[in-house]
């Protein structure tokens, strides 16, 4: 009890929203005169005159009075990828109350912290929102008009253009655009003429889509979170799903109440560690060797489903063998520091209660050899005959709410929407859905090589800024770079990138909020903040981690002056002088000021009718929305319609289809394909969602086929045997051509399935004949084409250990990689001849808290989130802060190889082992002990500001996909 | 009649805030008052054990006892609540509550100035239901609307419960029944009084 | 405050629970209330007085917090 009073006391005391506040001079008002003066613009006197006082409470009062409508709007939350639906009730345009969707089979009504707080997305007195376009201007930001705003940033684009090339501009885009923004963002940025973008995809799960991709054909989550509900056994790697993804543990406890056993593996005893039957303490980076330690038992003990592997995989049998010479107990312990017994368990307890599922997250692809550690993951699911099966496959959990959607449709710098690649194919089949012709979009790029040839990533465009300029594959350096949705504190190389936002000559903001970007460089002009809606101001779709596709309500008006970012990248596309291509096929409608809007269903119908590879073609807005009305006709275990409800606005049926339409939905919408909900499910018809691994490789390797042996296809498939993807030849060849339409063989004449705009290849192949349109094959445990074919542990770039870095080198060094050189080999050996592990003796890893998102920014302005965590902090062990003379909550220095000092609370306990320590990512707005306070646009410094883990992260990248290495790397801990 | 109460599973509960931040949103609850808070047992131990934590509605509630100048009262739903006219901020409650529930928010528009704020059960005060008056003083009344409290409806594992004692004892039973553990409900013995085993309790029995 | 530095008063509160039985301190019957008096929780203007229909309406929110009802449809 005197505890509690202390508690009290603690909390009264620390007041950082009163500090801010104050510090910025910022009146306290009610939300009547806040309402007021934040211009709302649209129609805001006629609001503000209807609400009647300073309280929401009154105006519910008011509605039960009988003035002003109260309206609900339903909406997704925007914090992660489990898509929990959210009813917002809706007065005078103000969102007054939120209301669980117990009816969503996703979520039922439950929210994390995140979740409950979306009704505070600046919209309070509290507002700490990027309120109307800003100008740098002699280091400070003043308040310009959108119309100079454009105009200036729309020259200085155009004049970079001119004298650099397009490919001077480095455009980040974000996960957390709707579908719609996504793919206009990927369109828009390709007709400025340049592949440089990217979003968060690039260090959140781009060695997972890489990796498993390559592995069986799409790189997503191959089930969904319910269908953790028909999971015998759970094995977490590197992901801490009770703070990552909190909603998602309904299923995952709802399983494990029903008996499923839960593992968990990683360098902390997290939160959802503490859940688990068996916890397994592993070194940080140590995955691979983890395992196929876990391998090793299973061949061993005959665990392996010997018949799957031989119908559906291919080169098992040479994995096998590389396991068993290098994975010995001996090894495994020694490079992960796993016990031979609880490896033993973990593979007993995985191959004992089947269909047993993976999980993995960050922790398993922010890592230098991300891509073999997913097909480590991958190998294991293979073996155990668990993909592809419901309770099984590998729940690769993705991050920000539409980050799924973004990789799939969005700015990509190797692809267009749809995996499509970019090869000349693939922009003919783009420019065919565009509108627009193949030799305008090629005369936007420098060159038709430079048209194909991938961009830069995010995790690099600092080097692609400062490198020298002959070292990179591209005419000029990076000269602007455009942070559209995205922070930059969750980026690795801090210092770096401060020197690279110092260089270039224009930067560029577009965020509900300033982020880190506005006050990370030291700059005197060249910044521009321009004010973007969040997604609660506009609507759209979003895609889950489980592929399952929602549609957001607008919630609300545009609040202050911002604007959605489709409207905003539609008055730059007039401005470039490409507006008319931009939207060919779209609709513009005037919004309350004046400015075109893009229709956003059109944009939908846009993408339905170019995005076969994956299956986003039958999800037509309608149908879209007709599930989102009727979320209470789905079940929560297989996310299933099984009777006929009908949508009383539409009259359509959704009897038979899976929540969300989950991709693939193949086909047009009329052909009613239900959605995919665990991909590859060979136990269905294809026309209820069943498939089977795709043929993506080549149907033959070292004269072996890679088609699927005799007997195993997706039920009722006409064809029992392995089978190409189809084409108009072998549609031909097989007499089915006959049964297209007049008008579909038209067009399909010539195509593919990918490229077949009619559908009508689809449509026969599937519902005629029970095929799978890409084919069916094996999946590869053997993946020709990447670095490592069979996945190989390598130490990271900064090892504690250099006896295993003896034994486990990492790659050489590249020339050209994503445009940039990149050193593996010489960057390692640096390290160990520099002793930097005697001098950094700690390990240092990253990851989440429940409260905050990203970057943070948003959710470190909201008043209801910031209060619940203050400070950032330092895990550290007990013995290492002994022996340091440090104490609880003391502020420390933590300080790493590329000699960033960064100042945090030192927060010890045992959750880390020994010799490693954690911060959380999500804080910015220190630099190395300073805090940046006044270098924000007045009011809209987020209320907790506090030192980024990147300032202190370093070099290592993954090498395939340019992953950063965040979550093995070295530091140094001492009092500050 | 129903009597309402709160369960909160440990075998379920991930400490992730959700109830906290759900009941700040309902009632716009000020900064630096917490109606709920989330408490951990063994933090980053083998053994970690969350629990959500507000005002019980205890039977014998003994801030209603100590209280000099007799503002609480309780509902017949067995909700404690309180009129705000009538406190004086002296803050014997928080001393003789159990849970550390009373607050006492420093300044602000919520409630009156060093007047004691608690949870409600999302059920208001006495004031006319669902009036502003009593959203500036209590927060909404969600009860009279027929809903249960913010914080259960929104948790995120669906580890606090909150309704009939009898009805939320029975979704409880379903789930110690099938894992076999958490036959003791945290908190009730010392809310309610007598045995705080499942077993004992009129929707727990079989 | 830090949430994670509040778990220190967890076992406090623990241990307050395990000590129960603060017998002295039932005698809230004898106290009588001073305050405002507050309507019924269905007397407002969502039920008007019928409390039947309101005890339906909380009936149907209790059981959307158990998610076994959810996924057993689908047996
Ligand atoms: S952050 Fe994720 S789990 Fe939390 S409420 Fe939002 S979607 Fe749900
Ligand atoms: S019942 Fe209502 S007032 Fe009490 S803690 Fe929950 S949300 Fe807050
Ligand atoms: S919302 Fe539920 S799971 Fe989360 S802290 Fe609260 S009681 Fe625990």
């Amino acid at each position: 009890m005197m505890l509690t009073r202390k508690t009290e006391g603690r909390a009264e005391r620390a007041n950082p929203l009163a500090r801010a506040m104050s510090a910025l001079s910022a009146k306290t008002v009610d939300r009547r005169t806040f309402l007021k003066g934040s211009g709302l613009t649209a129609g805001a006197a006629a609001f503000a005159s209807q609400l009647p006082l300073g309280f929401v409470g009154e105006a519910t009062a008011a509605t039960a009075a009988g003035t002003g409508k109260m309206e609900r709007k339903r909406t997704v939350c925007t914090h992660c990828s489990v898509g929990c639906a959210v009813d917002a009730y809706v007065q005078d345009g103000v969102w007054v109350r939120q209301e669980p969707v117990f009816d969503s089979p996703l979520n039922l009504g439950a929210h994390c912290a995140k979740g409950a707080s979306v009704r505070e997305h600046g919209m309070t007195e509290h507002s700490h929102r990027l309120k109307t376009p800003m100008k740098l201007v002699d280091g400070k930001y003043r308040k310009i008009s959108w119309e100079q705003a454009i105009n200036e940033i729309g020259d200085k684009l155009l004049a970079l253009r001119k004298e650099s090339g397009p490919d001077s501009v480095f455009w980040i885009g974000s996960s957390k655009f709707s579908n719609e923004q996504a793919y206009m963002y990927r369109k828009f940025v390709s007709m400025f003429g340049t592949n440089n973008m990217d979003h968060q995809a690039r260090i959140c799960h781009s060695t997972t889509v890489a990796g498993v991709a390559n592995t069986w054909g799409y790189g997503a989550m191959t089930n969904s979170y319910n269908d953790l509900q028909n999971s015998k056994a759970i094995f977490f790697i590197g992901s801490n799903a009770a703070e990552a993804h909190p909603v998602s543990m309904l299923h995952a406890l709802h399983a494990k109440e029903t008996g499923a056993k839960m593992i968990v593996v990683d360098p902390r005893y997290t939160r959802t560690a503490s859940k688990a039957d068996q916890f397994i303490r592993m070194r940080s980076g140590g995955d691979i060797p983890m395992l196929f330690g876990m391998l090793y038992h299973i061949f061993k003990n005959g665990w392996e489903d010997q018949k799957y592997i031989n119908d559906r995989v291919f080169g098992m049998e040479k994995v096998r063998e590389d396991i068993m010479k290098k994975w010995t107990p001996d090894k495994v312990f020694e490079a992960c520091g796993v016990p031979e017994a609880e490896v033993y368990k973990a593979a007993e307890t995985m191959a004992k209660n089947r269909p047993s599922t993976v999980v993995w997250c960050m922790g398993q692809t922010q890592h230098s050899i991300g891509n073999a550690m997913v097909r480590a993951s991958c190998i294991l699911q293979l073996a155990l005959g668990n993909v592809g099966r419901s309770g099984g496959g590998t729940n690769i959990y993705r991050g920000h709410d539409n980050v799924q959607g973004a990789t799939d449709v969005g700015p990509n710098p190797d692809s267009l929407p749809g995996y499509y690649g970019l090869v000349a194919g693939s922009w003919k089949h783009w420019c065919r859905v565009w509108g627009v012709e193949y030799d305008w979009m090629k005369s936007r790029f420098v060159s038709q090589a430079m048209m194909e040839k991938p961009g830069m990533t995010l995790s690099r465009w600092i080097d692609g800024v400062t490198e020298k300029n002959e070292l990179i594959d591209q005419d000029s350096n990076l000269r602007a770079i455009v942070y559209w949705g995205h922070a930059p504190n969750s980026q690795t190389r801090g210092l770096d990138m401060k020197v690279a936002m110092e260089k270039v000559d224009l930067m560029l903001i577009v965020d509900p909020y300033p982020s880190a970007s506005a006050v990370m460089p030291d700059r005197k002009d060249g910044v521009y903040l321009l004010p973007a809606a969040t997604q609660f101001e506009t609507s759209g779709s979003c895609t889950a981690s489980n592929r399952s596709i929602q549609w957001r309500e607008k919630v609300v008006e545009p609040l202050f002056e911002s604007k959605p970012d489709h409207t905003i990248m539609y008055a730059f596309a007039k401005k470039f002088g490409f507006e008319k291509e931009f939207v060919k096929n779209i609709k513009l409608v005037k919004d309350k000021q004046g400015w075109d809007e893009p229709v956003i269903e059109d944009i939908t119908r846009e993408f339905n009718r170019g995005l076969w590879t994956i299956g986003m073609t039958g999800q037509s807005p309608e149908r879209l929305k007709a599930h989102m009305r009727n979320m209470d006709a789905f079940d929560a275990k297989t996310l299933r319609c099984t009777k006929s409800v009908v949508d009383k606005e539409t009259g359509y049926d959704m009897n038979g289809d899976f929540f969300g339409l989950p991709w693939p939905c193949y086909g047009n919408a009329q052909l009613k394909h239900p959605g995919s909900p665990n991909l590859y499910d060979n136990s269905k018809h294809v026309m209820d969602g069943g498939g089977n691994f795709r043929a993506n490789f080549g149907i033959a390797r070292e004269g072996v086929s890679l088609l699927a042996e005799d007997g195993s296809h997706s039920m009722g498939a006409d064809i029992t045997t392995g089978y190409p993807e189809f084409d108009h030849v072998l549609l031909k060849k097989l007499g089915w051509w006959s049964e297209l339409t007049e008008e579909e063989a038209k067009e399909a004449e010539g195509k593919n399935w990918k490229t077949d705009l009619s559908g009508g290849i689809q449509r026969v192949v599937m519902k005629n004949h029970g095929c799978h349109p890409f084919g069916n094959a094996k999946a590869r445990a053997v993946v020709w084409n990447f670095p490592d074919p069979i996945p190989q542990h390598r130490e990271p770039i900064y090892s504690n250990r250099p006896d295993l870095v003896a034994k486990y080198p990492t790659h050489e060094d590249k020339k050209a990689f994503w445009r940039l050189p990149t050193l593996y080999k010489t960057a390692q050996q640096k390290a160990i001849t520099d002793k930097v592990h005697e001098k950094y003796p700690i390990v240092l890893t990253s990851g989440r808290l429940v409260e905050y998102e990203g970057g943070g920014e948003e959710t470190r302005s909201n008043p209801w989130l910031a209060e619940l965590q203050q400070d950032n902090f330092v895990e550290i062990n007990p013995k290492d802060a002994e022996a340091r003379g440090i104490k609880y909550w003391d502020y420390v220095w933590v300080s790493s190889p590329t000699g960033a000092r960064i100042k945090v609370r030192a927060l010890v306990t045992q959750r880390v082992g020994e010799g490693v320590s954690w911060i959380p990512f999500h804080f910015a707005g220190w630099w190395q002990g300073k805090d940046l306070l006044e270098k924000y646009p007045d009011g809209a410094a987020p209320i907790v500001r506090g030192e980024s883990v990147n300032t202190a992260t370093t070099y290592g990248y993954d090498s395939v996909t340019m992953m950063q290495e965040t979550k093995t790397t070295l530091c140094q801990i001492e009092r500050a | 009649m129903a009597r309402m109460k709160f369960i909160c599973d440990a075998e379920r509960c991930i400490e992730c805030n959700g109830c906290v931040t759900a009941c700040k949103n309902e009632h716009e609850v000020p900064w630096g008052v917490n109606r709920r808070r989330v408490v951990t047992m063994n933090d980053g131990v083998p053994g970690e054990r969350s629990i959500s934590v507000a005002c019980m509605h205890c039977s014998d509630a003994p801030c209603m006892a100590v209280c000099p100048v007799d503002c609480f009262y309780k509902t017949d739903e067995g909700v404690v609540l309180h009129d705000k006219d009538l406190c004086i901020g002296c803050g014997y409650c928080f001393y003789a509550c159990p849970f550390g529930a009373p607050q006492f928010p420093q300044a602000g528009a919520f409630g009156l100035r060093g007047k004691m704020d608690k949870c409600t059960y999302c059920s208001g005060g006495p004031e006319e239901n669902n009036s502003a008056e009593e959203f500036r003083k209590y927060g909404r009344n969600r009860l009279a609307e027929g809903k249960l409290p913010a914080c259960a409806e929104m948790c995120s594992t669906k580890a606090l419960l909150a309704g009939d004692a009898e009805v939320i004892t029975k979704i409880y039973k379903t789930r110690v029944v099938t894992r076999g553990k958490g036959e003791e409900i945290w908190g009730w013995s010392m809310a309610y009084g007598g045995s705080g085993k499942l077993a004992d309790q009129p929707g727990g029995r079989a | 405050m830090n949430a994670r530095k509040l778990t220190t008063m967890a076992a406090a509160v623990a241990a307050a629970a395990a000590l129960a039985g603060c017998t002295e301190l039932s005698q809230e019957s004898a106290r009588s209330y001073m305050g405002k008096e507050d309507a019924k929780a269905y007397a407002g203007d969502q039920f008007k007085g019928d409390k039947q229909k309101w005890e339906q309406s909380l009936a149907t929110r209790a059981a959307s917090q158990n998610e076994y009802l959810r996924t057993q449809a689908a047996k």
